[in-house]
């Protein structure tokens, strides 16, 4: 009884404390908890997102004993199975969908916080939560009964022990539960693990370390992710199944019509076989997605549904990543940058004359600052490393369908408002005080 | 779509935050009309409704039937339409898959006992496929005056505002 007390004591100083150190980030999230409540649940009243209740009736489907009838599109049957089962305890499913986004979202704002902590300490990690926390597409995402923030918010939590310091057994552990749940809500985690191995690989020399390190993730990641995997084998056949040829047939930019008859018979194959119809179709509309479609989505070049820090103004958010990179990889007159002018000449020959300027133009700008990125790894904040690898492997990935919403992207929104963060504290400031430096000397 | 997206200005979308819940003649109405209009036909909750938009099938409690309203024989007449008699194997399929109860492998071959028709037109600024226009030509579906539409088409609702038309189809007596 006296060890329940004390413990029961020791919590409540604990979490004392936690409130006593962190006042502002929370007040930061529950203005954000607030104000997405009272959106969600007085204004917006009648369940209308379409892709909610297609998950709904498939969680219905669920548990009808109806699966096998069901096409997976998109997302594995993890979210439809919640809805259905909150809807059965409440009998409210679209306030049970609404609720799920808003702690989401709600979560993403206060993580966002001990992200960027971690990495460059308080004062940026204010300015990053709050960027993020006045996102519009999270704002759209909190009060939507969409099957959208939950994968994305297991995600992002896992970002937090990705950038710890040092990096434990046990971090690695919650790393991979958090991303097999999230895969469990949509299958995107697994590039996550993916960038999160690229980057143990490549960190340093240590390689029998960094692989039983990856080990534990995958395992951990795949023990969490099994009852999809195996749900999946046993009622498709297929542990990761989803019909892709429905997103190529859909979205894909380039098409001609014996292409789309092929891949409209080949819904139960892979991406594999589908990439391999036309190649050159393929690779025509991956370097499209990859270097004009998606960048406007993440940044507006000329697209106002985007993730861009000033939605409504072309470019202007993608300077102020750019110029937050170039700050964060310490760039310096060395021969990283004449490798980089390199970079940019061959790219501008390559998009010149054997590319397309409309379709290839980020290239132009891409390249260059990658491989500026990938010359200065050593110069990268240790433990900002892995969100640079992760965002960069998720960039190269998700080309392989044109992202036909910016939120689709949301889980880069942490590392792009830290950039951000890093302009409006560390560049912007230098910059001024340049200028009236400058203006002193004239006068 | 569902709720009226047109902005005002700032201080107006600002107030228009802190007002009460009092639509003006928007989609949203429309769409709550609809769905009431639904709700009161008898044995909805084993109907088909087809539509693009699964929306009214789910605040009405039936059955649904997707179409884009762009399959189908150009030949075809509008009963062959909503039969599904002449549509592609993937205009089928992709049918199916998003109606409920989900049919993936074209078992029920459900027709509709109601059809929602709103001919959206193709914003150019999506991503998404647009198809050719080698389809049945359904437009007829706007004109509920229309001489030529079959007799099992009932009008039950019709907005000059956003075009929606509600139509309960009869069965056709062989």
């Amino acid at each position: 009884m006296n060890d329940l007390k004390s413990s029961s004591k020791n919590n409540s100083r604990i979490l004392n404390h936690f409130f006593q150190e962190n006042k502002l980030p929370i007040i930061i999230t529950a203005i954000f908890f607030f104000s997405m409540f009272y959106i969600a649940f007085v204004h917006h009243t009648i369940w209308i997102e379409q892709d909610g209740i297609y998950y709904y009736f498939n969680g219905n489907e669920f548990f009808d004993g109806n699966s096998h009838n069901i096409q997976i599109i998109g997302a594995p049957i993890g979210t439809p199975v919640i809805y259905a089962v909150l809807d059965n305890l409440f009998g409210m499913p679209f306030e049970a969908a609404k609720s799920l986004s808003l702690i989401s979202g709600t979560v993403i704002v206060l993580i966002s916080y001990f992200i960027t902590k971690n990495i460059f300490g308080v004062k940026v990690a204010i300015i990053t939560q709050i960027i993020v926390a006045v996102n519009p597409k999270l704002h759209l995402l909190s009060i939507s009964a969409l099957n959208e923030l939950m994968s994305i918010a297991l995600i992002i939590s896992s970002f937090y022990f990705l950038t710890k310091n040092e990096l434990r057994n046990s971090d690695f552990v919650l790393m991979g539960i958090l991303l097999g749940l999230s895969f469990m809500l949509r299958y995107q985690a697994i590039l996550l693990i993916l960038g999160i191995v690229i980057f143990l690989l490549i960190r340093n020399r240590k390689i029998r370390y960094n692989a039983l390190k990856s080990g534990i993730l995958i395992l951990v990641f795949f023990t969490t992710a099994s009852p999809i995997l195996v749900f999946n084998y046993m009622t498709y056949e297929n542990p990761m199944e989803n019909d892709t040829s429905f997103y190529l047939l859909a979205l894909f930019q380039f098409q001609n019509p014996e292409w789309r008859e092929s891949i409209s018979e080949m819904r139960e194959e892979g991406l594999i076989s589908l990439i391999l119809e036309d190649p050159y179709l393929f690779a025509q509309n991956y370097f499209y997605n990859l270097f004009s479609h998606n960048p406007s989505k993440l940044f507006n070049f000329g697209v106002l549904d985007n993730l861009s820090v000033f939605p409504p103004i072309p470019v202007l958010g993608f300077i102020t990543v750019v110029l937050g990179f170039l700050y964060a990889i310490k760039i310096s007159k060395d021969k990283t940058t004449w490798i980089a002018i390199a970079a940019f000449a061959i790219t501008a020959l390559l998009v010149f004359f054997i590319g397309d300027l409309h379709q290839h133009y980020f290239a132009l700008v891409f390249i260059p600052l990658l491989i500026l990125g990938i010359f200065s790894l050593k110069k990268i904040q240790k433990n900002f490393l892995p969100l640079f690898i992760v965002s960069i492997v998720l960039i190269f990935s998700l080309a392989i369908i044109p992202a036909y919403r910016s939120y689709h992207f949301l889980f880069l929104l942490i590392p792009f408002s830290i950039l951000n963060s890093i302009f409006i504290y560390e560049v912007l400031p230098k910059f001024v005080y340049r200028l009236k430096n400058l203006e002193k000397v004239r006068n | 779509m569902f709720y009226d997206d047109s902005f005002d200005g700032i201080t107006s979308e600002i107030s228009k935050l802190f007002s009460s819940k009092n639509y003006e003649r928007t989609t949203v109405m429309e769409f709550i009309e609809i769905v009431d209009l639904l709700k009161k036909q008898s044995g909805i909750e084993n109907s088909y409704v087809m539509s693009t938009h699964v929306q009214y099938a789910y605040h009405s409690g039936s059955k649904f039937l997707y179409t884009d309203f762009r399959a189908g024989e150009p030949s075809d007449s509008l009963n062959e339409f909503i039969e599904r008699k002449n549509w592609s194997e993937y205009d089928l399929y992709i049918s199916n898959i998003h109606s409920y109860p989900r049919d993936k492998h074209d078992l029920l071959k459900p027709v509709p006992d109601y059809v929602i028709y709103d001919n959206i037109p193709y914003d150019d600024n999506t991503p998404w496929y647009q198809k050719p226009s080698n389809h049945a030509d359904v437009s007829i579906l706007s004109n509920s005056d229309n001489e030529e539409l079959p007799s099992n088409f009932e009008i039950l609702y019709k907005s000059d505002q956003t075009q929606i038309v509600v139509y309960k189809i009869h069965k056709i007596e062989n």
